[in-house]
């Protein structure tokens, strides 16, 4: 009896750190799950990865509209990004839609050189994937209305909807005579290759541009004008990565014969216009136009 | 008396937990969403999607910009902005886009009503 009472007398008391280990459990438990600590009143910069970009998106298109430099760098000292054009540039580059990118590309060129002078271009060819199909048209007014063809998730707001239509109108702004000119903007571009696309797959018909440098290396934010008879359209490169760097695109209008420069003083190819193209099935599609322009 | 001390080190445990989770190392401030900006942020926020309507006059997209600060009626914030607008003194041409958004939300709802 005496020696199995001080077996007993000598177990440590195990019980104790069950109880600490399951006080800690069920606390951490608590605390980080079901009730985590929730943050309110907090400025932008506090923002998660995605909110950033939401916000930052949102001060580009209030940029577009008010033109306001200094309202712009403003709100986005708030981020306190440390490269904010850098942030800005690489946000459009991941961006949904060509027309975000294209809105954030031009606040990044302005936050770059606040002395250039910014004008109103339209867009024919950006168009909102999924539930921000949309399409630009060529307009002079800088305020153009339009609406939108109603989503789900609006719906949940039935008094927001009036009466909707399928395409919406928007301009977007660009950069134009930069008193610090960009690297690729003056450099006489050649075309180097013109080819005809024969594609069935391309549901558009493209003037497809790459732009190349000197070591053949792509140049991308380089600007590309587009032209025709009723209208001018720029864009950059840089908006396809996956493609390539220098790869930037334009839907054509069939029977529409178009024009392409890259940069200030590159080549004019002149004459473009979609071709007709025959599927095994002898079916007649429009063809894409591909231009390589190199750097000398 | 096993029991007491049992339970007296769930309760310590408990503490040593709440302490590390809710002060000593919470979950990263970095992490948090446009719902949880501050009322005058969020006013900027609601007057940037202003600024953006009067020139694409897309309410619909407007409408998915506003969603993202909570689960009420977008009208409600922007309500809640043209208050802290006025407090903070905004400029007029600011509270009239505002203004103008609000009254673009309403417009349907009294519509409606009216038969």
């Amino acid at each position: 009896m005496n020696s199995r009472f001080q077996e007993e007398r000598r177990q440590p008391p195990y019980y104790l750190l069950t109880g600490l280990l399951l006080g800690l459990a069920i606390g951490f438990v608590l605390t980080m799950v079901i009730l985590p600590v929730q943050y309110s009143n907090v400025p932008p910069e506090t923002l998660n990865a995605t909110d950033k970009d939401r916000y930052r998106l949102m001060i580009a298109m209030a940029f577009q509209a008010n033109q306001d430099v200094g309202r712009a760098s403003a709100r986005l000292g708030l981020l306190r990004d440390d490269d904010i054009a850098g942030q800005l540039i690489q946000q459009s580059r991941r961006s949904e839609t060509k027309s975000d990118a294209q809105v954030l590309l031009n606040l990044a060129q302005v936050i770059q050189n606040p002395l250039a002078q910014s004008v109103v271009s339209s867009q024919p060819t950006d168009e909102f994937p999924a539930t921000e199909q949309a399409e630009f048209t060529l307009t002079s007014t800088p305020f153009p209305t339009g609406t939108m063809t109603p989503t789900e998730s609006i719906n949940e707001i039935p008094s927001a909807i009036s009466t909707p239509q399928p395409t919406r109108q928007q301009s977007t702004t660009i950069v134009q005579n930069s008193p610090t000119p960009n690297l690729s903007s003056d450099l006489p571009f050649q075309l180097t290759e013109n080819e005809i696309i024969c594609n069935a797959s391309y549901s558009e018909s493209l003037i497809q541009v790459e732009v190349f440098d000197a070591e053949g290396e792509p140049i991308p934010d380089a600007r590309i004008t587009v032209t025709w008879s009723t209208g001018q359209d720029t864009f950059f490169t840089g908006f396809y990565p996956e493609i390539s760097l220098g790869y930037a695109d334009f839907t054509m209008t069939p029977a529409t014969i178009y024009s392409v420069k890259v940069g200030n003083i590159g080549e004019m190819v002149t004459d473009l216009t979609a071709s007709e193209c025959t599927d095994d099935s002898e079916n007649i599609y429009w063809g894409s136009i591909y231009l390589r322009f190199d750097a000398p | 008396m096993r029991f007491f001390w049992f339970f007296l080190t769930i309760l310590i445990g408990l503490l040593i937990g709440f302490y590390f989770g809710w002060v000593r190392t919470p979950s990263s401030i970095g992490t948090t969403q446009l719902s949880n900006l501050r009322s005058d942020y969020l006013a900027d926020y609601v007057l940037m999607a202003a600024e953006s309507y009067e020139q694409h006059q897309n309410l619909e997209y407007t409408t998915s910009q506003l969603v993202l600060l909570g689960n009420e009626h977008p009208l409600r914030y922007i309500q809640k902005a043209i208050i802290v607008a006025e407090k903070l003194e905004y400029s007029r041409e600011d509270l009239e886009k505002l203004a103008i958004l609000a009254q673009v939300y309403q417009i349907p709802e009294n519509t409606t009503e009216t038969p």
